[in-house]
């Protein structure tokens, strides 16, 4: 060991590898030419090919070359012929640049030539049977990995490893060298005496774009060809194509079986509901309201849904928008058991791999510049359907004369807060009680009839949502050392005015050689958030709890632009209080000026990777990962805020005279509420990895490893009375039981005690995984992972699990009677099976106690249990079995892959109902348990074509198609567990049944209106059925999958010199939706929650109504018109189709000839325009509801995107 | 060299990890400490419950039909369970509808799983004495004995020493158990089960707590006391009534009190009346619209408006809302005033009650009524105060009877008493009451003295059998 040591070293230290090249077997030009300075040989090549140079200045100095040797088709033929006798060697940088260098003097004595363009050291001779190291060089110069070496006529052979590097011993100078990698040429070279060598090894055609020869599953890399599971890699270059700040649009329909679902139509990286971590939650809880994304759809129904993300080897519970989308190289998704069982008990959900971009050994610093503006079209509010003035005004109306709004919601007290109505019921109420006559109230109402906010919504609520981005990159690498540095910086604006968020991303990439052949790499990121919060979101005008509705007659603005104010309270009581109590009015446009909400995260990644050749194909390595994130999120609320005045007259006694407040704080200070969240988890692996080939038969890729790491989440609130922003100060509260005094007249304690919680788990596993090939064209694959989680059990057995898998590949187009077939270039067919795990972060073997605080009424310390014992709990295991092909046809112009998967979902955790009489009210009488299954089927298909592919004209086609559905198959589901209220009312509702899908869609079978304007269906006889009879399952109708099962995408790139045009349609098929309708009546007075949806303008009002409409009326009991509206809802006739065409993205790219931009030492230079969400081209409902975006006025859900427009510039130096 | 340090790491990552995963996360509790179920038992809400809708069944309450508070009950299913259980219907939470879980049943079930797991868990901690488990044991039993008692004077025929042994009472569930057939005991077992658990806790009881919501000695004779009352075992409740009496006594005194507030009255967490504070399951402070109990007038004719409990504990119907001012009469506000849900626990004045019970019965009329004026001239002012008297021990009865409706009038007992008094002739009396203009009548040999046992339990657990 030692002696070997010493000689890898001292070999390695003797032979400098700096450069690469290849070259044909091309003889030097012939002499007695007229000589010309290289110099200026150089100058005309930049010309003649629009390329550009960079060279050590003098380098060309005393150089010349001849005329003829700048003939050439090609650059890098010219090249070869100029630069090569002149011992100068040229690197590929990017398109049309590259880079001059010298051959190390040492390697060349005098004028002797390379054989077979090798750079080379003369071995002293007499020594058999010597070693020789190198390494296979792609293009663009960058180490290329698993390409086979062998020696020819010989068995003796070995690959590449991870930088393409490899070594062989036992040479005899006689012996040739046989280089083949899947998409290159073949190289052949001799060894003659040399003792180092680099080869570059060429695409064998360039018009299959980015195509994929090595995926990682975070842990290792593999060859494609040998990789057994399902991955699918997506290029940092197509993910380009899209201006996004953040990744996950950019993946939208790029990838077979993964579904993304952008259902914020105005963000990117900025999330609606706040971006706060939610410390116990069991699920990713950022940003769920405003994309969705899942992988071969969902296997689990309690645990987490979300797929796993890893970035550079290390796991990250970070959300996807703290990376830098252009700092992406690319990313692997991986999709069944045998590419993500490696990842243990959270890759049921599918595996993000993303690998971030590292320069390239001698590599002169790239710098690369981009920025790119988006704006959008202004965001419609009139999608959102909803009634006019007079029709909202004339539903009030009803509401009185029937009752359900009463002489109760005006009680002039302060509990008129949770149920004083609307301007146009107030009015409505006192007509009927007599207090206004019909004339004043006519007036009223025609002067509110008037009325319609839409365009003051627009104007004082709304903008168009608008984005920048800057990023600046700057990579490189010498010989023993690469680095990539990036800074980006986004900036956008969403709809909501005053709801704004900043991006800044930092990441640092280096690598270095140690004692040349250790590899130490360092990824460092941060990325840091700053979000405002001051918009009044659209769905907050909306709100479905209560009456503060902004009615379509309710302007915003005066005249002269000056906010309303409307009242919460009946001001017959506000009026009546004392001086100390303040305005109690909402307005608002001040709510809007005065909010002050703002959220600052800085999250921090750093990375350490160390790894280490041990003997023959054995290297292991050591990684330590520690991410930390420190987000702040500050509310404060000033004196004019509604909160702020809202709270200070709850926390004062009615019958004051003191002129205070019973808080004592005043208005030089407002309230600040404060909530910090830090996590700090660290991850440290250590791995063995063995790469070889024997013999050029076997064939092994394998890897064991072991790994620790832990989650800490902590989280404190806090408030602050009376905190003046200038000083600082803020008053001392109490926060005792009965410590104020209340309007309510008893006294009360406040909320905003200080709280700290924290948590903190721990993982440990072990795992493998290998990979074996024989003779190229049979593969085996395993992976076993073992993992133990802290909090799932006291014993070892009830926390720890093993996952594995399997795999066998055949390569078809390998075999030799395949080969004859000269138009299949690669065939192949695999299948995989294997076991994912998933876990539920909060449920427990044993009797789970929880803290609970102070008990509300002595103080003392609490606790009650969350969970029942339940000593049967284990695991959700996934049995995962794929079988599939991939190929590429034609000289590579038709190819993809074609997967077909069955998942098994089993021990899924799920709430039973259990009898009080077991558990109380624990769990709200449910125990959970592992006792549900599903099963899920699908096919991920993904094809490119080339259709054109020449100097000027390109065109490409990439096609995905996934298809998904599953079943659940737990007997506990069948049709006798759903209790009758919801097939009776609410079927929409109705969780699991045995036989359907997890996103069925259960609904009414609708049969019009009686005459008293009550819905009425057919049960399964087809009889007609009333609101107080009851309905039973076999009565419900199955509309179908709410998740469409049908979806994918198609893409074109249409390139002509340096135009390119990029399309994207997304489409999905055989979904259905619930037409956004009325989503609530209001059928007593203390829920005056009131609903705007356009259709109660179609309701049933009077009889011979029921002839011409289907809303059902508010003809009835409370209970009747609320039931009969469930039974409207969920009714067949409001099942749309979710089928659609969209084209999401057009863009026009622009790369501007070098020899244009050459004299500004740009090498590169391209401007782009995009239009996004340029519409849907084809939907299946007629009503124009864009079905991503189906939402109730009151739904939560945000406006669709509107049409946005991108301008980009790209630079290159 | 450097290599075979760093496969030394490596082998070192692999081993020693064991340990690693054993360690616990905050706010989540391990088991195997005694202080874990000391907080248990601190969280009251988990104990302090007992059936209360039964309230509305009882003849305390009595709506004006067609009032705007009979509307505010229909305005929502939300309040199905108050229109359904004041006209003694069948089923008080329908399966077709969105409220089909029984909270009374759940909450005193609730009670008795914290008490079980409590009972189960502690023997095995490794830490503490065993006086301090055993009186945490004591504690849960008393509640687990409370809670039964409750459950069985809910769902199941009053007490009758011919058919109790026979008559289905509830599940008795003493385990942790998620698999037990609930088949119903028979209304005997479970109430010798009260008896066990109480005898079982009362040697390791202290005989202070910090707050009335902790079992004490006294707590636990009050609820035995109780529990023989409703077994009609009157010599045995007296005696037990004794025993809690001789470790409190102590009546606030409504004497001198204008109104009340938490100021002037104490909480029920400190009352010196209350043995044991128990409240309302899951419903809270009644007098609100629309579940404010209006006063019927049987109790109105016993309850004089010179009567301190009538002045300080109920108000008009314009305090409940102006819309009710129509409807008149009195309601039920006590809970309102103090803003905490009304105590349904033992107390001195029923253990005073339950002894001039005792003595109506045995024959001495003197003794029973001094034992109620010991109690009136607390709740009377001096000016309004005048001993009662009786003339036999019949009148006695009578008298004792009407004292219990005017001291726990809208607080569970009343329902009680009518159930075990409706097999004494001279108390039987059929109850009538018009809701939407249909006439309910509530007889004593009908089955509408047993609430229901919801669908929604009987669809989970089969065995279970229905109420008629």
């Amino acid at each position: 060991m030692k002696i070997f040591l010493l000689r890898l070293c001292l070999g390695l230290l003797v032979l400098q590898l700096t450069c690469p090249y290849y070259t044909t077997a091309q003889n030097a030009p012939a002499g007695r030419e007229t000589r010309i300075p290289l110099r200026e040989a150089i100058e005309r090549i930049e010309k003649k090919f629009h390329t550009k140079f960079a060279y050590e200045h003098g380098l060309l100095n005393g150089k010349t070359t001849t005329e003829k040797a700048l003939e050439g088709g090609s650059v890098e033929e010219v090249l070869k012929n100029v630069l090569y006798p002149n011992n100068l060697l040229f690197l590929y940088v990017s398109d049309n640049a590259y880079s001059i260098v010298a051959r190390d003097a040492r390697f060349f004595q005098g004028n002797q030539q390379p054989a077979m363009g090798v750079a080379s050291v003369q071995q002293p001779t007499g020594e058999v049977g010597r070693a020789l190291h190198g390494t296979v060089i792609d293009e663009r110069g960058a180490g290329l990995p698993f390409v086979s070496i062998w020696v020819k006529g010989t068995r003796k052979g070995t690959q590449t490893g991870d930088r393409g590097e490899f070594s062989l011993s036992g040479l005899a100078p006689a012996d040739s060298l046989v280089f083949t990698f899947v998409g290159y040429r073949t190289e052949t070279v001799g060894v003659g005496g040399l003792m180092s060598m680099i080869v570059q090894l060429y695409a064998t055609n360039k018009g299959t774009l980015d195509e994929v020869t090595v995926v990682s599953n975070g842990l290792q890399q593999l060859p494609k060809e040998r990789a057994t599971g399902a991955f699918t890699t997506i290029s940092g270059k197509t993910l380009e194509k899209i201006p996004s700040p953040n990744v996950i649009q950019r993946l939208e329909g790029q990838i077979p079986g993964v579904k993304v679902n952008i259902i914020s139509g105005d963000r990117s990286f900025m999330y609606t509901s706040g971006n706060q971590l939610a410390i116990n939650s069991p699920q990713h809880t950022i940003a769920r309201n405003d994309y969705g994304i899942t992988i071969r759809g969902t296997g689990t129904l309690a645990a987490e849904t979300y797929p796993l993300v890893v970035v550079d080897g290390a796991i990250t519970d970070l959300d996807i928008s703290a990376i830098n989308p252009d700092d992406i190289e690319n990313m692997s998704f991986l999709k069944d058991a045998a590419a993500a069982s490696i990842w243990g008990v959270r890759a049921a959900n599918g595996v993000i791999v993303i690998t971030t971009k590292k320069g390239h050994s001698n590599q002169a610093p790239s710098i690369s510049v981009s920025a790119n503006a988006t704006v959008s079209e202004r965001p419609n509010v009139a999608y959102l359907r909803r009634m006019n003035s007079a029709q909202e005004l004339g539903y009030e109306k009803e509401l009185v004369d029937r009752g359900f709004l009463n002489a109760n919601n005006l009680g002039p007290d302060v509990y008129s807060a949770a149920y004083y109505p609307a301007p146009g019921s107030v009015l409505a109420l006192n007509l009927k009680s007599g207090a206004i006559t019909q004339a004043q109230y006519q007036t009223s109402i025609d002067s509110l009839k008037a009325i319609d906010n839409t365009s003051q919504i627009q104007h004082y609520i709304l903008r168009p949502a608008t984005n920048q981005e800057y990023n600046l990159s700057v990579s490189g690498g010498s010989n023993t050392s690469t680095y990539y540095y990036s800074a980006s910086y986004s900036k956008e604006d969403a709809f909501a005015r005053r709801t704004q968020g900043q991006r800044l991303t930092l990441t640092m990439n280096n690598s270095w050689k140690l004692f040349k052949v250790a590899t130490l790499s360092t990824n460092l990121r941060g990325s840091f958030f700053n979000y405002v919060n001051d918009g009044l979101a659209v769905n907050s005008l909306f709100p479905m709890n209560n009456p503060n509705v902004l009615m379509p007659y309710m302007n915003l603005a005066d005249n002269n632009g000056k906010g309303i104010s409307y009242n919460r309270l009946n001001p017959a009581f506000t009026q009546t209080l004392p001086n100390a109590f303040v305005n109690w009015q909402y307005n608002y446009l001040d709510e809007q000026a005065n909010n002050d909400d703002v959220q600052k995260d800085n999250n921090y990644t750093a990375s350490v990777n160390l790894n280490v050749p041990i003997w023959k194909g054995i290297s292991g390595s050591v990684q330590y990962t520690n991410e930390r994130s420190f987000s702040n999120h500050r509310v404060y609320y000033d004196p004019q805020t509604f909160y702020y005045r809202n709270l200070v007259n709850t926390y004062t006694d009615p019958t004051t005279t003191t002129g205070q407040n019973g808080l004592g704080i005043n208005n030089n200070g407002g309230i600040l509420s404060l909530v910090n969240t830090n996590t700090n988890n660290y991850a440290l692996r250590g791995q063995v990895a063995y790469d070889r080939n024997i013999n050029l038969i076997h064939q092994i890729n394998a890897i064991a490893g072991t790994e620790i790491r832990q989650t800490q989440v902590g989280q404190g609130t806090n408030s602050l009375y009376g905190y003046n922003t200038s000083t600082g100060f803020s008053i001392p509260v109490s926060y005792l039981s009965s410590a104020y005094p209340s309007i309510y007249g008893y006294r009360m304690s406040i909320g905003g005690s200080p709280t700290q919680a924290d948590q903190r788990r721990r993982f440990l596993s072990y795992y493998g995984n290998f990979a074996y090939t024989l003779m190229g064209k049979y593969t085996l694959s395993g992976s076993a992972r073992y993992d133990d989680y802290n909090n799932f059990g006291l014993d070892r057995k009830y926390r720890a699990t093993p996952l594995w898998s399997g795999g066998l590949k055949w390569t078809l187009s390998h075999e030799d009677f395949m080969k004859k077939i000269a138009w299949i270039d690669n065939l192949d067919v695999r299948a995989t099976y294997g076991v994912n795990g998933n876990i539920g972060l909060n449920i427990y073997p044993f009797t789970a106690i929880g803290l609970t605080g102070n008990d509300y009424q002595t103080g003392l310390p609490g606790a009650s249990i969350n969970s029942l014992a339940n000593p049967e709990l284990r695991w959700e295991k996934t049995y995962v079995t794929n079988v599939a092909t991939d190929f590429s046809l034609f000289s590579s112009r038709l190819s993809g892959s074609v997967d077909v998967y069955r998942k098994k979902g089993s021990d899924l955790l799920y709430t039973f109902p259990i009898n009080a009489a077991y558990g109380g009210t624990i769990n709200n009488g449910t125990l959970t348990r592992n006792a549900a299954s599903m099963t899920g089927k699908g096919v991920d298909v993904g094809l490119n074509i080339v259709l054109l592919n020449d100097k000027r004209f390109s065109w490409n086609m990439g096609i995905s198609f996934s298809y998904n559905v599953n079943k659940i198959t737990e007997n506990r589901f069948d049709t006798s567990s759903i209790t009758a209220y919801y097939t009776s009312y609410m079927p929409g509702l109705i969780s699991y049944v045995k036989g359907y899908a997890m996103d069925k869609l259960l609904v009414f079978r609708n049969a019009g209106l009686n005459a008293n304007g009550l819905t009425r269906v057919y049960n399964r006889n087809g009889d007609t059925v009333s609101v107080a009879s009851p309905m039973y399952f076999a009565d419900l109708k199955n509309a179908g999958h709410t998740i469409a099962p049908y979806f994918g995408s198609w893409n074109t790139t249409f390139r002509w010199k340096g135009f390119s045009l990029y399309a994207l349609v997304t489409y999905q098929f055989g979904g259905v939706f619930l037409k956004p309708s009325v989503s609530n009546y209001i059928t007593n007075y203390y829920q005056a929650n009131y609903s705007v949806s356009g259709d109660i303008a179609q309701r049933w009002q009077q009889k011979g109504d029921e002839v011409r409409t289907n809303v059902p009326g508010l003809n009835g009991t409370g209970t009747q018109v609320t039931y009969s509206l469930y039974r409207y809802q969920y009714s067949d006739i409001n099942v749309l189709s979710s089928d659609y065409l969209r084209l999401r993205e057009v863009a026009l790219n622009y790369e501007l000839p070098v020899a244009l931009i050459s004299k500004w030492q740009v090498k590169g230079a391209s401007v782009g325009l995009a239009v996004r969400n340029p519409g849907l081209l084809w939907k299946a409902n007629k009503q124009g509801y864009d079905p991503d975006f189906a939402s109730y006025p009151n739904g939560g859900y945000s406006l669709p995107a509107s049409r946005s427009y991108n301008m980009s510039v790209k630079l290159n130096f | 060299m450097q290599y075979r340090s760093y496969l030394l790491l490596l082998l070192l990552l692999s081993m020693g990890c064991k340990k690693y995963v054993d360690i616990k996360t905050q706010g989540t509790l391990v088991p195997g400490q005694l202080q874990n179920y000391r907080l248990l038992l601190n969280n009251s809400s988990n104990f302090e419950v007992s059936p209360a809708i039964t309230d509305y069944a009882s003849d305390d309450v009595q709506y004006v039909d067609g009032s705007a508070q009979q509307q505010g009950m229909l305005s929502s299913d939300y309040y199905g369970w108050l229109p359904r259980t004041y006209s003694w219907q069948a089923v008080v939470y329908p399966l077709t509808g969105f409220y089909y879980q029984d909270p009374n049943w759940s909450f005193l079930y609730n009670t008795v799983t914290y008490a079980n797991v409590i009972i189960q868990e502690v023997p095995g901690v490794p830490d503490g004495t065993a006086d301090q488990k055993n009186e945490l044991i004591a504690e849960a039993l008393v509640h687990r004995a409370d809670a039964y008692l409750g459950l069985v004077n809910t769902y199941a025929k009053p007490y009758a020493s011919a058919s109790a042994a026979t008559d289905p009472g509830v599940p008795l569930i003493l385990k942790e158990t998620t698999t037990q057939s609930l088949v119903r005991n028979p209304v005997a077992e479970v109430y010798q089960q009260v008896l066990t658990d109480l005898r079982a806790a009362l040697p390791a009881l202290p005989v202070v707590q910090a707050y009335n919501m902790f079992p004490t000695k006294a707590a636990a004779y009050g609820v035995m006391a109780r529990c023989f009352l409703y077994m009609n075992r009157y010599d045995s409740a007296n005696r037990y009534a004794d025993s809690a009496l001789s470790y409190r006594s102590t009546l606030n005194d409504l004497s001198t009190l204008s109104t009340i507030t938490y100021s002037n009255y104490p909480l029920r967490k400190s009352d010196p009346e209350i043995l044991l504070s128990k409240v309302v399951a899951s419903y809270g402070i009644s007098a609100y619209t629309p579940t404010a109990m209006r006063l019927s007038d049987t109790l109105l004719s016993v309850l004089k408006p010179n009567d301190q409990r009538y002045v300080l504990f109920t108000a008009g119907a314009s305090t409940i809302s102006s819309l009710y001012v129509a409807a008149g009469g009195r309601y039920f506000y006590k809970d309102r005033e103090l803003g905490e849900a009304r105590n349904t626990g033992v107390s001195v004045p029923e253990m005073m009650l339950i002894k001039a019970e005792y003595y109506a019965r045995t024959g001495d009329a003197a003794s029973a009524m001094a034992w109620v004026n010991k109690l009136r001239v607390r709740r009377f002012t001096a000016a309004n105060y005048v001993a009662l008297s009786a003339v036999d021990a019949d009148d006695a009865l009578v008298k004792v009877i009407q004292e219990r409706e005017c001291e726990f009038f809208c607080r569970m007992l009343r329902w009680w008493d009518m159930r075990r008094l409706k097999s004494e002739s001279r108390f039987q009396r059929t109850v009538t009451r018009v809701f939407g203009g249909v006439t309910y009548t509530l007889d004593p040999s009908g089955n509408r003295y047993v609430l229901p046992i919801s669908p929604y339990n009987l669809k989970l657990n089969p065995e279970i059998q229905p109420n008629p």
